[in-house]
């Protein structure tokens, strides 16, 4: 008897109109909307109807019922090719999407109305990721052309780009803030991730902190980090059918005064350290990967139309699961359950509720956005 | 939980490929194999991009670089390009994947390959015609897609 049969993935609905592959799934942050994207370069925004609870009611970390999610705006015009990645202000304000087009657009919320407020022009080829960082101060957006751009964002809506930087050898596939604000992992084609951190001295300018790559990284392209909500831990997923976990550290550096962990200002070195390999369940390409609320719960989308959830079992579940199959060997992350066919076409992004820790949502090859509920 | 999925996924998937290919009747039909020759067929005519011949006629393809596996939902395609420093490697290789995306059922996983050793460059031709979001982003690209259709005009 394997542990994974305590838990299950449930499917609650079925979002229909797209009309070509959605690539991306985001909540917003008071878990109130999802916003999906898609090849037929719209942003849709879902959300209960009219009259209906709305989700984020029932309180953090709820499994409440789910209010049918219709529809509620489709946002259109601002990118003449796919859009590959909607991303959320912090504030829920704005919304950044990032194009093959080579745009990254920004929405902002006037009203009960969503209106397309600025324009980012830059990379030379296709954007596919875009990130607030936690005090919506700068947006990060990474592309095709193998760079990471830093922006400052103005009052006004005005932004500024703060840095440009190359580095990565091939396209760079995502980026995402780390919840302390002070630093951002990108990881790319080129089977790396980079973690970048603003440069000792100050200054504003941006520099690679750390390259996690070789022996303990990923042996094909990295398709998606996510740093877990406490910011211990950085999850990674890649075309060489892995989820790695990441162990986040942070040491003063030399010029800081020493201090333990009080965290009062200077600039903290990063060090990441590979904690986990969950190999051996994903059997195509890993698109996407995302932490619950509570830290708990680690998901995972593929090209095989799966979605995989593993959770940290102790040493004993662990050990118990061993011939399942984690290559890992002891690594301590199990499998806890699995949607098989969760879509008919590949799985390209997931992304748990802000707040409801067992609430999923997906997209995928076959235009549909999905969301589950982790029965455990 | 693993083998689970190899009996479960070809039902549901065959259902939706029997409505848009069935024989034209109200029910489901008994879904045909499709084998590695039915494949074959679908990219024989293919163009090259660069000579007024077949895939076919210049070797760059032929019956024995297809393999299927029809249960699994999972095709494998090799090719090998008539010169091993080919530059058009790649346009191949998206010719051969638009096709297959255009004449196959949805619930086929299509890897494309260049016959080891055949090219110089083959891991970096490989891994860029598997990689989704370059090929999708190259059929947005008119040009390229202008390409890819004329070298398809002669397969349909």
């Amino acid at each position: 008897m394997s542990l994974e049969s305590f838990e299950s993935l449930e499917l609650l609905q079925t979002l229909e109109g797209h009309d070509e592959r959605v690539w991306c799934v985001a909540w917003s942050p008071d878990g109130s909307t999802l916003a999906s994207c898609s090849a037929d370069k719209t942003v849709r925004l879902w959300a209960p109807g009219p009259g209906a609870p709305p989700l984020a009611a029932a309180g953090a970390g709820a499994a409440a019922a789910v209010a049918p999610l219709v529809c509620s705006a489709v946002l259109e015009d601002s990118h003449t090719k796919t859009i590959r990645c909607a991303a959320w202000s912090n504030d829920g304000r704005h919304l950044a999407t990032a194009g093959f087009d080579g745009l990254t657009a920004v929405w902002e919320r006037q009203g009960g109305v969503w209106e397309s407020v600025a324009t980012l022009e830059g990379h030379e080829s296709e954007v596919k990721c875009v990130a607030w960082s936690p005090n919506d101060g700068a947006l990060a957006t990474c592309g095709r052309d193998k760079s990471v751009w830093l922006w400052e964002h103005l009052p006004g809506n005005d932004f500024e780009c703060l840095d440009v930087k190359p580095g990565h050898g091939g396209d760079v596939k995502a980026v995402a803030w780390h919840p302390g604000g002070e630093l951002l992992a990108s990881c790319s084609y080129d089977d790396s991730i980079k973690i970048w951190a603003p440069e000792p001295g100050g200054g504003g300018e941006w520099e690679c902190a750390q390259t996690l790559a070789g022996p303990s990284g990923h042996s094909s392209t990295v398709w998606s980090v996510a740093f877990s909500p406490d910011g211990r831990q950085m999850a990674s997923a890649g075309d060489d059918k892995t989820l790695r976990v990441w162990e986040c550290r942070f040491g003063n550096s030399s010029d800081d005064g020493g201090g333990g962990g009080g965290g009062g200002g200077g600039s903290r070195r990063p060090s990441f350290r590979l904690a986990a390999a969950i190999g051996g369940y994903h059997s195509r390409s890993i698109f996407s990967c995302s932490w619950s609320a509570d830290g708990r719960w680690l998901a995972s989308g593929d090209g095989a139309n799966c979605i995989r959830v593993f959770t940290r079992g102790d040493e004993a579940a662990a050990a118990a699961a061993g011939g399942g199959g984690a290559d890992g060997g002891g690594c301590g992350w199990v499998q806890a359950c699995a949607a098989e066919a969760a879509h008919e076409s590949d799985v390209n992004s997931v992304a748990w509720h802000p707040s409801d820790a067992t609430l999923l949502a997906s997209g995928g090859d076959d235009g549909r956005v999905r969301l589950w509920r982790l029965r455990a | 939980r693993a083998t689970a999925r190899r009996a479960a996924r070809p039902a549901a998937a065959d259902a939706a490929a029997c409505s848009s290919s069935g024989s034209g009747g109200a029910g489901p039909a008994p879904r045909e194999p499709i084998d590695a020759l039915e494949v074959f067929e679908h990219l024989r005519d293919i163009t090259d991009p660069e000579h007024p011949y077949t895939l076919e006629q210049l070797n760059v393809l032929e019956e024995a670089g297809v393999e299927v596996d029809d249960g699994g939902g999972a095709v494998r395609v090799r090719f090998t390009p008539t010169v091993e420093h080919c530059s058009m490697a790649t346009l191949i290789g998206l010719c051969i994947r638009v096709k297959l995306l255009r004449a196959l059922p949805q619930r086929f996983k299509v890897d494309i390959e260049l016959t080891p050793g055949s090219h110089l460059s083959e891991a970096a031709v490989n891994r860029q015609l598997n990689d989704k979001e370059r090929v999708a982003a190259a059929l947005e690209n008119p040009a390229l897609l202008a390409m890819v259709d004329r070298c398809l005009a002669t397969s349909d």
